[in-house]
């Protein structure tokens, strides 16, 4: 654990000195929202809009975290860590990041979509952050199997969005029971399938990092 | 000079090489290569660019695997054992510094994933002298800086074995010179040390064994001193031995 903290704290530091991935993540959700918004600021389109913007929010993102690491991934092969523990690390800074996009762009939503999103924010944190771990752990994985390929910012979006795919429709589905004003009982179903896939992807992609990382 | 580092553990035998193919896609990098390097020795691996030094040194680290043959480190059939891993430094071509990161927080970082004490990146900044920019980040250090700072890394856990891809490439005279003596102090100590270099001068300044990659094959281990520039042009305009 101690390991993971310190890759955390590496990578965030790193972050807070550049500020280059939020920055970028920002920069596109912030410019999604307004197109989507201007296409179609109906509140029925909300949830989609929302989860479309995080999800390629997410994918620009998590390209740069491992193209930023490409260079010392030698150093980390060499190093006595457990190759989950760099997984860990890895996704739990992803989805630390993703999380803050997340938050600044909401007020975004509420202004240009539906009021309902200040009202509902409370509720609305529970699919947001499973979402966003979810999202965090396949992108982290694909983006450690991709991070040595020449094409990495087009191949992201193509393995991770059909993968998430089953995700996103259950936080889509969620988002939108709750900006409709149903209770947080109602959206039970959803929330099991974004925990499912969470612990799915989690367990699988920490098991599978060992051979992301060697050669 | 004290005893060689890793015998007792390994027998004498730092590094054994044996048979050793690599392909890429099909194309054959080493043709069977055979290298024994004892415990305490340092080599010197000359070749031209492209030769495939860079590829014999990643499959000695352990950060990849022959196509065919073997390689033991210490005895151990090398490949990704953390407790293997642990006993090699390697300086890479590339930095492997994070560039927003000072020189302190590099090494701290790297000893921390090494369960290593604060007092070790203490200790070593003062050996390495490299105290003065330790407080520098690492994307404004000069070239030579940033090998001094990467020998610090890869020595941070004291390794048994030492391996610097061409890590003069790009130094001027006075920092060349200072790796050298970093380097001639940290073999003194009996560590194995093995590096690649063009330059025989450069093999020669630290006393080092030598022998040659051309075409994938190597030459036999020669002794310091025992290589003239001109036959070594020679080799290398051939391109093969």
């Amino acid at each position: 654990m101690r390991v993971v903290l310190r890759l955390v704290a590496k990578d965030l530091r790193l972050e807070w000195r550049t500020r280059e991935i939020v920055t970028t993540m920002g920069l596109l959700a912030f410019l999604l929202v307004i197109v989507l918004g201007a296409a179609r600021s109906d509140p029925a389109a909300a949830p989609a809009a929302m989860w479309v913007t995080y999800a390629f929010a997410a994918t620009l993102g998590f390209t740069r975290t491992f193209a930023l690491e490409r260079d010392h991934l030698t150093a980390l092969r060499l190093a006595p860590v457990d190759r989950g523990s760099v997984f860990l690390a890895k996704a739990l800074a992803n989805w630390l990041m993703l999380l803050i996009v997340q938050v600044i762009s909401l007020p975004v939503f509420g202004a240009l979509f539906t009021e309902a999103v200040w009202d509902r924010a409370p509720s609305l944190a529970m699919p947001m952050l499973m979402g966003g771990i979810g999202l965090a752990a396949v992108g982290t994985l694909f983006g450690g199997v991709i991070v040595q390929a020449r094409l990495r910012e087009a191949l992201l979006p193509i393995l991770m969005l059909p993968v998430t795919l089953p995700l996103l429709i259950a936080a889509v589905s969620a988002t939108t029971a709750l900006l409709d004003g149903r209770p947080m009982a109602a959206i039970g179903a959803q929330l099991q399938l974004l925990g499912a896939f969470d612990i799915l992807f989690v367990t699988i992609s920490w098991l599978l990092f060992d051979f992301v990382l060697e050669e | 000079m004290s005893a060689p580092r890793g015998a007792a553990t390994g027998g004498a035998r730092a590094v054994d090489v044996r048979g050793v193919v690599k392909s890429y896609d099909h194309r054959p990098i080493l043709r069977g290569v055979d290298l024994v390097v004892e415990a305490g020795q340092t080599l010197a691996v000359l070749g031209p660019n492209g030769s495939g030094k860079t590829t014999l040194l990643r499959l000695i680290a352990t950060l990849a695997s022959p196509t065919r043959g073997e390689i033991t480190l210490f005895g151990q059939p090398a490949g990704p054992v953390p407790e293997l891993r642990r006993r090699i430094g390697l300086v890479a071509h590339e930095s492997l510094l994070y560039d927003n990161l000072t020189v302190a927080e590099n090494l701290r970082f790297f000893a921390g994933l090494y369960g290593l004490a604060a007092g070790r990146v203490d200790a070593m900044l003062t050996q390495t002298a490299l105290r003065p920019i330790a407080g520098r980040r690492a994307r404004v250090l000069s070239r030579g800086q940033r090998q001094q700072v990467n020998l610090a890394r890869a020595l941070l856990h004291d390794p048994d074995i030492l391996i610097l891809d061409e890590p003069y490439t790009g130094l001027d005279v006075t920092a060349a010179e200072r790796l050298t003596a970093t380097l001639r102090t940290d073999a003194g100590r009996g560590r194995t040390v093995i590096f690649t270099t063009h330059d025989l001068a450069e093999a020669e300044a630290l006393g080092a064994s030598m022998t040659v990659l051309l075409g994938g094959r190597l030459t036999e281990v020669m002794r310091p001193g025992s290589l003239d520039d001109a036959r070594l042009a020679a080799w290398f305009h051939q391109g093969r031995l």
